[in-house]
């Protein structure tokens, strides 16, 4: 009895000292600019840039398709979500480049993958590791270059929100295969697995309009809803300050230029 | 104990029988055959709707560079290497990628794509007419549904995911993996069709052959992996079996001498600018400083190869990481901060190259205002701000439309705070 006692207290501190340390290791996968963390760059107006998604179909046979109409349907509900949070979050937003990708503006379609590769390869810093420490996750100095420039500038915009979304549904075929070899597994060794149906990730930038740094991203995923992802990625960006918040939207819009040159306050080429 | 072997030896020959049931050869024939049922079966349309996807999709974004110019010459070098008794609803048509990635491939509708990374690599039309021909044997041997009835989309995943290329993370690539991937023997069967090609059009064979020489220097990271234009030691192996055709009499040209009318090397310099462009864009500043001096070598006294050599290197010394990573990249070193303070250290090195041959394209051509802009940048990231102010000041005053203005604004404000 004195033994199990005994135990019973050890537990409870190796339980306390985990807590006590791991306490000061919250993680998470937002990343930030130092200049926009600590509110030196101030955003007021983000233009969306069109939804990146691919959205496949997989099947039974391998033989995995791209779901074009769904793709669309996702990017149409992404953008509109977006729009929706950011205002609700105080920031003006401008939807001009969304249309410019279906008016068949090659350029531009060109320089929007440009874009798409250079984020790309921020990701390789910027996300190196997936989680960091919450107190690392401000001082990333990662940046696309100028080559965002003519799109910010185009709609007078100080940053740009990069979307993309990669998901997946399963034919009712693979999901019963799945199912059958969950099964198996589990009779050989008690483990098992829950297939998933559907799922997808999505991943939000923030970039600076003028110097095309990342000023914050954020990516979530699972077995959820593309809005239910983004929901949850979106509420991590933080709200535009109070003061700035009062401002009336329409306003902000019109102000975009001077608000541009507030907002960019250190060198960083 | 002999009834246990017969059902061991019975179980194993079920198993083969199972195992190349998946392996026969279906039975395609080529375009040039009377009766092909080109576009008849169910897969074949599969595949033909995925080509047109595929074709729509990178029109939609810009993928492929419109110069007419460049592109009549292509269609003037290909369309003689198309037979003339193709039998079936194909349209050939050619098609050039804004990709800075040495590649080539054939969709089985017959649109062919060049990327500008190949182009830039070859010599003369002699190759350009081998490679051409080469992917037009694809088309009319039909392989791309040679390729799917044998393998299905097996092999599809596993293409995937070799395909972690640096900075190019391009949407056609999983399109490649889907429509176009082949087998060696493949590859193989598309190299005679090419070279029979050439020779009929009376082009050097030797000269079409030399392709493979050309690519054996491009680097591993050049190209894409298992693809035929990747730097791999087959390229070797082809030209020796080519080579011995010729010698044989197989195969043999009208004209022996001729590499063609002498319009590449019109374009060959365009080519290699936009190659550096799309590689700067893609940050492979080692690749781009390559290219650049590949560019000198040719035309010393353009003021472009110096300034895109200049880019090459501030961006090595701004980017330092990014240089590092494709370092590792190129080489197949590990990336780490060992590797990066290695990258750290040549910075002073790296920004001697670049104000070096900054200036030396502003001496070849005052004009050159991006000169301008490369030197500012050098000499804001290196604290000079008096120089950085007067080359940044120069560059936007030597031009109205100029893209990143605000950028260069912002930073011309930074310089006076």
């Amino acid at each position: 009895m004195k033994i199990q006692k005994r135990n019973f207290v050890a537990a409870w501190l190796v339980l306390g000292v985990l807590v006590a340390s791991t306490a000061g290791c919250a993680m998470t996968p937002v990343r930030q600019h130092p200049d926009f963390a600590s509110g030196k760059r101030k955003i007021q107006v983000v233009a969306l840039l069109p939804p990146d998604v691919e959205y496949r179909h997989l099947v039974f046979t391998g033989e995995n398709e791209r779901d074009l109409p769904r793709e669309q349907a996702i990017s149409q509900e992404l953008a509109s979500a977006l729009e929706s949070s950011l205002q609700a979050k105080g920031y003006a937003v401008k939807t001009d480049l969304l249309k410019q990708l279906e008016s068949g503006n090659k350029q531009f379609n060109f320089d929007f993958e440009q874009i798409k590769n250079a984020y790309t390869q921020a990701t390789k810093e910027l996300y190196a590791y997936p989680m960091v420490q919450v107190d690392e996750s401000n001082k990333f100095k990662v940046g696309l270059g100028p080559i965002v420039n003519p799109f910010a500038a185009s709609c007078g915009a100080d940053a740009l929100l990069l979307v993309r979304y990669g998901g997946f549904d399963k034919s009712s075929g693979l999901v019963a295969k799945e199912i059958v070899g969950s099964a198996l597994l589990a009779v050989l060794t008690r483990a098992y697995y829950v297939p998933v149906k559907n799922g997808g990730r999505i991943e939000l930038a923030l970039i600076d309009g003028v110097t095309g740094d990342v000023l914050w991203s954020n990516n979530s995923g699972g077995a959820v809803a593309p809005g239910a992802s983004l929901n949850l990625a979106i509420s991590k960006l933080p709200t535009l300050p109070a003061v700035l918040a009062k401002t009336d939207a329409p306003d902000a819009k019109a102000d975009s230029a001077s608000a541009q040159t507030q907002a960019a306050t250190t060198v960083t080429p | 104990m002999y009834i246990v072997w017969t059902k061991f030896v019975g179980m194993l020959a079920l198993c083969g029988v199972v195992l190349c049931a998946g392996c026969a050869t279906p039975n395609v024939s080529a375009l040039t055959a009377a009766n092909n049922d080109f576009g008849q079966s169910a897969d074949e349309k599969k595949l033909l709707s995925q080509a047109k996807n595929f074709r729509d999709d990178l029109d939609r974004k810009g993928m492929l560079l419109e110069t007419p110019a460049l592109l009549a010459y292509v269609e003037r070098v290909a369309h003689p290497l198309i037979p003339a008794d193709i039998n079936g609803d194909v349209h050939f048509a050619f098609h050039i990628l804004r990709s800075p990635i040495v590649n080539a491939f054939a969709l089985p509708d017959g649109n062919i794509y060049l990327s500008v990374g190949l182009l830039a690599r070859l010599e003369n039309d002699a190759e350009l007419a081998q490679v051409i021909g080469h992917e037009i044997g694809h088309v009319v041997l039909r392989h791309a549904l040679k390729g799917y009835q044998t393998n299905r989309s097996q092999m599809v995943a596993a293409h995937i995911a070799d395909l972690v290329l640096f900075g190019t993370s391009i949407a056609y690539l999983p399109y490649i993996a889907s429509v176009a991937s082949y087998s060696r023997e493949q590859e193989e069967e598309a190299d005679r069709f090419g070279l029979r090609a050439i020779a009929e059009n009376g082009y050097s064979l030797a000269a079409g052959i030399h392709i493979f020489d050309v690519l054996n220097e491009v680097k591993k990271t050049e190209s894409i992996e298992g693809s035929w234009y990747s730097s791999h030691p087959s390229n070797k192996e082809r030209a020796a079996v080519l080579t011995k055709l010729t010698q044989s009499g197989a195969v043999m040209s009208l004209q022996p001498g001729k590499t063609g009318d002498d319009t590449y090397p019109l374009f060959a310099l365009q080519l290699l600018q936009e190659n550096i462009r799309l590689k700067l864009n893609a940050r492979q500043y080692e690749l781009a400083a390559d290219a650049a001096k590949r560019g000198l070598s040719t035309k010393n006294d353009s003021p472009w190869f110096y300034y895109y050599q200049g880019e090459a290197y501030r961006n090595m010394a701004e980017d330092p990481k990014g240089a590092a990573r494709e370092h590792a990249w190129i080489y197949g070193k590990t990336y780490n901060d060992s590797l990066v303070a290695d990258f750290e250290k040549r910075k002073p090195e790296f920004s001697d190259v670049a104000e070096q041959a900054y200036q030396q394209a502003l001496r070849l051509d005052g004009k050159l205002v991006l000169a301008e802009r490369g030197l500012g940048l050098l000499y804001l990231r290196n604290g000079n701000l008096s120089a950085a102010r007067a080359n940044l000041t120069a560059y936007l005053a030597q031009q109205a439309d100029i893209a990143d203005r605000q950028y260069i604004n912002h930073l011309l404000e930074e310089i006076t705070k």
